[in-house]
């Protein structure tokens, strides 16, 4: 959405700006903008329509590694929670509660998230998908990706990013699902980062 | 905290502080630090319409490459479950700067003898740091696990994947979050787990053929005048410090 709103006040040369929507209007090099719809700083690049947002600080990891719990399926083709706890990182705005990831409140906004996991054969020769789970509800498109495992080649990698609007008490964590059969699988190795996009 | 000075545009309002903020604004107010207790300042910006507010920080990320590796490695010769350096394997193997690294990073050869990626900033960050390798196999299967090496230490985190049995090629990933220090160094390592019995030398050589090592700053500290002592984490909310180990 384009610059609606706007109201501009002198600095010097500069202007300090507030208004709705992404910055396409016109400002002195240097000019700050606030987007009060998101609450996005952005900066002025070129003196022109040139605007760059400012990163805020806000992030996440969780992480697991040598896992030997394997993850109950139960179900073909059925998205599983995966239940092993995690190791919390370094993190602001976030909070770790068992298999999960907590978004603090007051930390709301979009998030990138990004998870790279070794799934560990159990039983069976079979396709599983893994991805991510916002408050526990099923992986949506765009969240997850695949690998095969089998009794000789026990471990595969899978990872995958995404970007998702979260607001405080979110949670963040992983499903699994089996394509072929219901074979449960150990999730082996798992890291999942969160960061203020 | 002290508001120093502060005017309105529009429904928000700019804030000049002199230590970090903890009033309520409206979203997306700003404040600015000045005449601080600290040797440097941030912007910091409002996110909910209370007193959460979140620092802006500069962009600051390098990054490293290998491509097109063409030395095999005979799995034979390495020791199971040991960590080397991704370009130790083969020894030589060349690295590039990603050219749009920006000038706190840079390519080079510390104590390792292979190619890193250094931090040369002057104060101490978190940085999100992620690797993607790719290894070629021989004609009997093979099991690596492969990581980011911080100060040439065992990776505290890693992937797993397997090298089939007709010269297959596979990709992993892995990534972790580090808080770095000036001349702090990264490397792409690599640990051969297991592989297929058989075969003679020529089955069991593989290629450790393509890398992409980055780091991205995600977080900077403020700097106590008094004692110089760094503040990074300024809510205090959670976090962990994990220190890599080496179990070498």
């Amino acid at each position: 959405m384009a610059t609606t709103n706007l109201i501009s006040k002198s600095l010097g040369d500069v202007l300090t700006e507030s208004g709705n929507g992404v910055p396409d209007h016109t400002s002195p090099l240097g000019s700050h903008y606030t987007d009060k719809d998101n609450g996005v700083l952005y900066v002025n690049l070129d003196g022109a329509t040139g605007w760059q947002p400012l990163s805020t600080v806000a992030y996440s990891e969780g992480y697991y590694q040598d896992n030997a719990a394997a993850t109950t399926i139960s179900t073909q083709n059925v998205w599983a929670p995966v239940g092993n706890n995690l190791t919390e990182g370094l993190s602001i705005g976030f909070s770790a509660s068992t298999d999960s990831l907590v978004l603090i409140d007051g930390y709301d906004g979009d998030y990138e998230v990004r998870v790279n996991a070794t799934i560990n054969y159990n039983v069976g020769a079979d396709n599983y998908e893994l991805g991510l789970s916002v408050n526990g509800a099923d992986p949506v498109a765009g969240t997850y990706n695949g690998a095969f495992v089998d009794s000789t080649f026990i471990r595969e990698q899978i990872g995958f990013e995404t970007i998702v609007s979260l607001v405080g008490g979110d949670t963040l964590s992983i499903d699994v699902r089996n394509i072929d059969t219901s074979a449960n699988v150990i999730i082996r190795h798992m890291q999942i980062f969160a960061r203020k996009a | 905290m002290a508001i120093v000075s502060q005017i309105s545009v529009g429904d928000i309002l700019y804030y000049q502080v002199d230590d970090i903020p903890t009033h309520t604004a409206p979203k997306g107010s700003v404040a600015l630090m000045s005449e601080s207790i600290y040797d440097n300042g941030f912007t910091y910006i409002n996110n909910d319409g209370g007193t959460t507010w979140l620092k802006c920080i500069c962009q600051s990320k390098g990054g490293i490459s290998l491509t097109n590796a063409t030395n095999t490695v005979d799995f034979g010769s390495l020791t199971p479950t040991s960590w080397y350096a991704f370009n130790a394997v083969p020894t030589g193997a060349s690295w590039a700067l990603k050219p749009s690294s920006t000038s706190e990073w840079a390519l080079t050869t510390q104590d390792t003898g292979t190619d890193d990626l250094t931090y040369t900033g002057s104060t101490t960050m978190r940085a999100i740091v992620s690797q993607t390798v790719t290894l070629r196999g021989g004609t009997r299967w093979m099991n690596f696990e492969t990581g980011v090496s911080y100060n040439f230490t065992v990776p505290l985190n890693w992937n797993e994947a397997y090298t089939g049995q007709n010269d297959e090629t596979v990709s992993q990933a892995s990534h972790h979050i580090l808080e770095m220090n000036t001349n702090d160094y990264l490397l792409s390592a690599l640990s051969p787990i297991n592989r297929q019995g058989g075969g003679g030398v020529n089955s069991r050589q593989f290629l450790a053929k393509h890398a992409q090592l980055t780091a991205v700053r995600i977080d900077e500290p403020l700097i106590l005048q008094s004692s110089a002592t760094t503040l990074i984490d300024e809510t205090f909310e959670s976090g962990d410090f994990n220190k890599f180990v080496d179990s070498s």
